[in-house]
């Protein structure tokens, strides 16, 4: 019984010392609201991938091509399957109807990616505006710790609720570093597919 | 010997005489694998790929082109790549978080940026040992030591500074304000200019050393790129010096700037997310890693045009050609 305490005490210390710097991380460029550390680019431009003059025309229009940008866009096919369906789709094509129709397909996969990962710039927004709420609890919680309260059990009782917090803080931390990586690994899955259609254009 | 087969023989010899003579690796670190991937300069197959610290990003030969030099930043520490056996054989204190190093030209002292305690580590190589501790700005970054080796350039991300360090007594003689969150150091030739890029500021600054004096800025512009895209990070400069490569990350472009009249020549269209550059031995080819599309593109100087990408490890950033 005599070892719970101590460790609890330890923990909380421990915390505590670690906590300041990790609860006022360092403003991260122009956006307070944008917790990772790359600076946000919030959408993506064809013009960033695609060379020379964009694509022409609407890629809703084409029934083939608004079919293939179905099937690769969902979150949860991977850049492998979604290159395979590309190669599907230009197999059968002339060089006319490739150099008419690929730039389509890249414009419909440039929109549903802009689409998927403006949700999740949004949803990591809306952490991060937690997060810091969660990090001014933290730092209330130890103003109140410092002079401390004179009754053992209340103290105790502030440490756990101090301890809660700052452990609370801290695995966020960490699901927020992977939750940065998400629009990354749709911006990769873009950049696979932009290959496959590029190759599959015939030279000018 | 039948006369066909002596030609034959003494063409092969001379092809392999070329391959030899060409025959440099191409180094780079990936930051999300935790390896260092080789590749052969004239096939550019892999050769292999070498597990290392957490973390590896900033890399650099050592003078007798032995040893690799990498900062394994979640590791704190920086580690030393035998390019011989492909082992890591030490482990040289650098303080925390080590992102960028250089070697000084006397090829034994190591300047390395640690990005989270706001110094400069001074590494004897030879001896393993700590020399000095510089302190600069918040969150250090960009090292870059002039031809002659008697300055030291330290950027600091937060601070938009660069740091002008005499590299004998350790002091700081020039702080000059520079575009917002600063990366890397491109010295002149001549060591009497040097440029900073700035990832958010989106320009280069061009700092003279005489009076450590802004001279000039370059600016960029891609059409159909929002600018906020436009993140100017490494920097490479031809062998003559006419020519700055600059890595312009999510804008997916290197910029060609004529040093001469500072303006951008043209830009290139690379993989996603261009981070660093490196020309190969002869200047003939400059390579990019590319960090977000996991490859590294291939430029052809000559033409300026991008001829292959070649997929490497995750998260590639740090490139370096070993002759």
């Amino acid at each position: 019984m005599r070892a719970a305490p101590s460790y609890g005490t330890a923990l909380a210390l421990l915390l505590l010392a670690s906590l300041p710097a990790a609860a006022q991380p360092p403003p991260r460029g122009p956006d307070p609201d944008w917790p990772c550390v790359q600076r946000l680019v919030p959408r993506l431009s064809a013009a960033a991938l695609w060379p020379g003059p964009g694509p022409d025309g609407d890629w809703r229009a084409e029934a083939e091509v608004a079919a293939l940008v179905g099937r690769l866009a969902p979150r949860t096919i991977s850049e492998a399957e979604g290159v395979a369906a590309i190669g599907s789709f230009v197999a059968p094509l002339d060089a006319v109807a490739r150099r008419r129709l690929l730039p389509l397909a890249f414009a419909g996969a440039l929109e549903a990616t802009n689409r998927q990962r403006d949700a999740l710039i949004e949803q990591i927004r809306r952490f991060a505006r937690r997060q810091r709420d969660l990090a001014e609890r933290v730092r209330e919680l130890e103003a109140e710790l410092r002079p401390g309260p004179e009754d053992p059990a209340a103290r105790a009782e502030l440490e756990q609720r101090h301890g809660f917090a700052a452990r609370s803080f801290i695995e966020a931390e960490r699901t927020m570093r992977y939750a940065c990586e998400a629009p990354v690994r749709l911006e990769t899955r873009l950049g696979g597919y932009v290959r496959a259609l590029r190759a599959a254009l015939p030279d000018r | 010997m039948p006369p066909a087969m002596t030609r034959t023989v003494a063409a092969l010899a001379l092809a392999l005489l070329a391959g030899l003579a060409r025959a440099e690796t191409i180094l780079v670190s990936n930051e999300k694998d935790n390896t260092i991937t080789a590749l052969d300069g004239e096939s550019l197959r892999i050769l292999r790929t070498v597990p290392v610290g957490e973390r590896p990003r900033g890399i650099a030969l050592s003078q007798d082109r032995r040893h690799l030099y990498i900062c394994a930043g979640d590791s704190d520490r920086v580690e030393v790549l035998d390019l011989e056996t492909w082992q890591v054989v030490q482990h040289l204190p650098s303080g925390p978080d080590p992102e960028l190093l250089a070697l000084h030209p006397d090829g034994r002292r190591l300047f390395v940026a640690n990005e989270d305690d706001n110094m400069v580590t001074v590494v004897d190589v030879q001896r393993g040992l700590v020399l000095r501790e510089i302190p600069v700005g918040v969150e250090p970054e960009g090292m870059g030591i002039s031809p002659d080796g008697r300055f030291v350039v330290n950027t600091s991300e937060t601070t938009n500074m660069a740091h002008v360090i005499d590299a004998e007594s350790g002091e700081i003689v020039a702080n000059i304000l520079v575009g917002a969150r600063p990366r890397a150091v491109a010295w002149a030739p001549d060591g009497r200019r040097f440029w900073v890029s700035a990832e958010i500021g989106g320009t280069l600054t061009l700092i003279e050393t005489e009076g450590w004096r802004v001279t000039g800025h370059v600016e960029f512009a891609v059409p159909g790129v929002p600018p906020e895209a436009i993140q100017p990070v490494g920097m490479a400069l031809s062998g003559d010096g006419a020519r700055l490569f600059v890595a312009l990350g999510p804008a997916n472009r290197v910029a060609v700037v004529d040093t001469r009249t500072a303006r951008v020549e043209r830009y290139l269209l690379v993989g996603q997310r261009v981070w660093n550059l490196a020309l190969s031995t002869d200047g003939s080819r400059l390579y990019t890693t590319n960090g977000v599309s996991n490859d590294l593109s291939v430029i052809d100087v000559a033409a300026m045009r991008v001829t292959r990408s070649v997929p490497v490890g995750q998260a590639p950033w740090g490139v370096v050609v070993r002759p």
